[in-house]
């Protein structure tokens, strides 16, 4: 079992490369999670190469949600041990958690969590300019919230406001945010829940154009069909264990 | 199941019947002991040290409010300048002025996008009424301490200026008992004369006015007017015919006729600051107020005014030969020091204790505010959080728009004190409260003290507030 040090700095693990096609991106090795003595996961193992495209699927409850946090660094596991883009969590302080995740991390909450009283554009560029990663004086970072805007269709609603979007709209909103910061690795909980099928596929659609442009690793936890074919591989949870496809 | 509810309601009865017996208890206390005057109180003896600690609140407060004051400004402004360089600082400061959660807020107002660009984007009212108040209560403290002696200072400011008086006896107080007699008066006044030097009389005389509008306690103030003043007056003119001017206090216009102490006396003039406390200042030529309301023309005046040093007052007052009559030169400044002594109730402490109590209040207000704001949007700033944004930068976030609000607080704190001070002086007659620039810091003090010590107090905890699991979750 490793354990949180106070002490330890980020440090990343020689085992795995943090870089290049290839590469270990995401794993969990051997993870357990006991919830008010109900088991959550169960010794899930899994990992994830560097730029692929990993589909979770399973029952509701079984545990996809859990894993995904724990990969972002949100919660801990009881036992085994989490490797997020070659850093070891367990052995991280709480402000080097933070600097690997704004810096290299784009995560989606299965709740778009938006700031529904600020504008649509600063949903889109707020956290990446909060966190040094987005400067409207850089002609590159401009044409890249465009761009997002533009594939994410949401580019005719930027100075609106964000609590007026349609469910779909709100959603593609929180994955661009996800992606401004150029993420090498973006972890996503479903991320069309409680859109209808036009509404996915249009999601996916985006999703696929932006992975093809960028190379970036995707973890996507869905059980939605129209997520099959934008994955490489899937993973099956069933009652808090992981199972390949 | 049945168990579930059959527990729940037996609890709720009991529950129930326990506030119906406290409320029956309360009732039958409270009528007997609003009758019999019951009332809660233990003294604690008098204690000099902190009274002076206490007096001096109001003083380091203003200093600590002129401080935050620039530093606040100072600091926002920064921000906004900063802003234009560091997309960083110009994203907090963006995200200061707004919630994050629209709480049901559809159309976006003028007004609000100023606010928006200017402060916080909405107004602390809690903070701002305790600015109000303590620029109210240290307003009010200033003018119950000083505005007994007001009139005293005046008189010698404006009516008999001069650097030392001659009265009947240095510690003769209070200072309408202190008498030096017109022979002496006389013989001062040619002494001085003779070496050039010039010199006032100044009689003071309790009395009261009545005038259609009600009736007054009146302190008044006599000099010697010089002839061909509209106040002049000459026993030939008698005691029907008699000038005055009314401080404005009363509210009496220039005009009307008055009776005071039974003499008819027409108002020809309104003054001002001449008021006491309770007390509206009425000047007068001195041998009218002898004569008409004294109704003694030889009485003696409180004291004489010479406009010179004390060591050629003294020679003065040697060559006037007083004779076995008691006179000794004090200083301007020592007749007022003695004066104050007498007048001023020193109440000053109490009003600071006020003012700090509303700085307190703000402060707990503020930080309840910014906890309420912290666990209203507690699932955005989670996500933040959890998205790698550092505690510091939210806290730097809460911190900035803590010290908008509490510049927004001081501003309109401030004007609402300014509306709010002069109303009080319609309570009572001669209260003359106004706002100094003191009394506003004093409010701005306790503005930027408790909207900022609010949001350190609730911001040192931000990661227990916001539970980032806990939030992210739906
Ligand atoms: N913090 C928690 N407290 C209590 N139960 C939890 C907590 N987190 C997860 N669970 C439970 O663990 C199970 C798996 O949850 P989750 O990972 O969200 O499932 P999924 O995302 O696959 O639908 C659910 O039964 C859920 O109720
Ligand atoms: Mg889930």
């Amino acid at each position: 079992m490793t354990r949180r040090t106070k002490t330890a700095r980020l440090d990343p693990d020689p085992a795995s490369s943090m870089s290049g096609r290839g590469g270990v991106a995401a794993e969990l090795v051997g993870v357990t999670k006991t919830v008010n003595a109900t088991s959550i996961l169960d010794g899930v193992s899994l990992s994830v190469r560097t730029g692929e495209v990993v589909l979770i699927r399973g029952a509701s409850g079984s545990g996809k949600s859990s894993a995904l946090r724990l990969l972002a660094g949100i919660d801990s596991p009881d036992e085994g041990t989490v490797r997020l883009l070659g850093v070891d969590l367990a052995g991280v302080v709480p402000r080097a958690r933070s600097k690997l995740i704004r810096d290299r991390v784009g995560i989606g909450f299965q709740d778009p969590l938006l700031d529904n009283a600020l504008p649509v554009i600063e949903n889109l560029y707020g956290l990446a300019r909060v966190n040094g990663r987005f400067s409207e004086h850089r002609r590159a970072d401009r044409e890249r919230l465009a761009w997002l805007a533009d594939t994410l269709r949401v580019a005719h609603k930027l100075h609106g406001l964000t609590a007026v979007l349609s469910g779909g709209e709100k959603l593609r909103l929180a994955l661009g945010r996800a992606l401004m910061a150029r993420p090498d690795i973006v972890l996503l909980d479903e991320p069309t829940h409680m859109v209808d099928s036009a509404g996915k596929k249009a999601l996916y659609e985006s999703l696929a154009a932006i992975v093809a442009a960028e190379a970036v690793t995707v973890i996507v936890v869905s059980h939605d069909d129209e997520a099959r074919g934008f994955a490489h591989r899937e993973i099956i949870f069933d009652r808090g264990r992981a199972f390949p496809a | 199941m049945s168990g579930h509810f059959g527990r729940a309601g037996r609890r709720g009865f009991a529950v129930g019947g326990g506030y119906l017996l406290v409320a029956a208890g309360l009732a039958v206390l409270g009528v007997s002991g609003a009758l019999s005057g019951l009332r809660v109180a233990h003294s604690f003896a008098f204690h000099p040290g902190l009274q002076d600690a206490l007096n001096e609140i109001d003083n380091v407060l203003a200093v600590a409010g002129a401080v935050l004051v620039v530093a606040t400004l100072t600091a926002v402004g920064l921000v906004k300048v900063g802003g234009f360089r560091s997309p960083r600082v110009a994203q907090v400061d963006s995200w200061s002025s707004r919630e994050f959660t629209d709480l049901g807020r559809r159309r976006r107002s003028r007004v609000r996008s100023v606010l928006v660009a200017v402060f916080a984007g909405g107004i602390p009212v809690v903070a701002s009424a305790g600015v109000c108040l303590a620029v109210l209560t240290t307003s009010i403290g200033t003018e119950v301490s000083s505005g007994p002696n007001r009139p005293i200072v005046a008189a010698l400011d404006r009516l008999a200026p001069g650097g030392e008086l001659v009265v009947g006896f240095s510690y003769a107080m209070p200072m309408v008992e202190d008498a030096v007699s017109l022979p002496l008066v006389s013989r001062i006044e040619a002494a001085a004369g003779a070496r050039g030097v010039g010199s006032h009389v100044l009689r003071l005389d309790l009395g009261s006015l009545s005038s259609s509008a009600g009736q007054y306690d009146i302190l008044g103030v006599g000099v010697s007017e010089p002839a061909g003043s509209p106040l002049a007056w000459s026993a030939a003119q008698g005691c029907g015919d008699i000038s005055a001017a009314v401080d404005r206090a009363a509210g009496i216009p220039a005009g009307s006729s008055v009776s005071i102490d039974g003499s008819p006396v027409r108002v020809v003039a309104v003054t001002s600051g001449l008021s006491a406390t309770n007390r509206i200042g009425v000047v007068m030529d001195q041998a009218a107020m002898a004569t008409c309301l004294e109704q003694d023309p030889s009485a003696p005046v409180q004291a004489v005014v010479l406009d010179t040093s004390a060591a050629q007052a003294r020679l003065i007052l040697a060559a006037a030969d007083r004779g076995a009559e008691p006179a000794v030169v004090v200083s301007r400044a020592r007749y007022l020091a003695n004066s104050e002594k007498f007048w001023t109730s020193n109440v000053k402490p109490i009003t600071n204790i006020l003012a700090l109590v509303s700085g307190l209040v703000a402060l707990i207000a503020m930080a309840g505010a910014v906890n309420g704001r912290l666990l209203r949007n507690r699932r955005e700033y989670a996500s933040k959080l959890a998205s790698g944004v550092s505690i510091g930068v939210l806290r730097s976030t809460e911190l900035l728009r803590a010290a908008k609000d509490g510049l927004v607080a001081s501003i309109i704190g401030s004007i609402l004190g300014l509306v709010v001070v002069p109303l009080t002086n319609m309570t009572e007659p001669g209260f003359d409260a106004g706002v100094s620039e003191k009394d506003i810091l004093v409010g701005c003090a306790v503005g930027l003290v408790g909207c900022l010590g609010g949001a350190l107090l609730r911001t040192a905890r931000l990661d227990r507030t916001v539970d980032v699991a806990e939030s992210t979750r739906i």
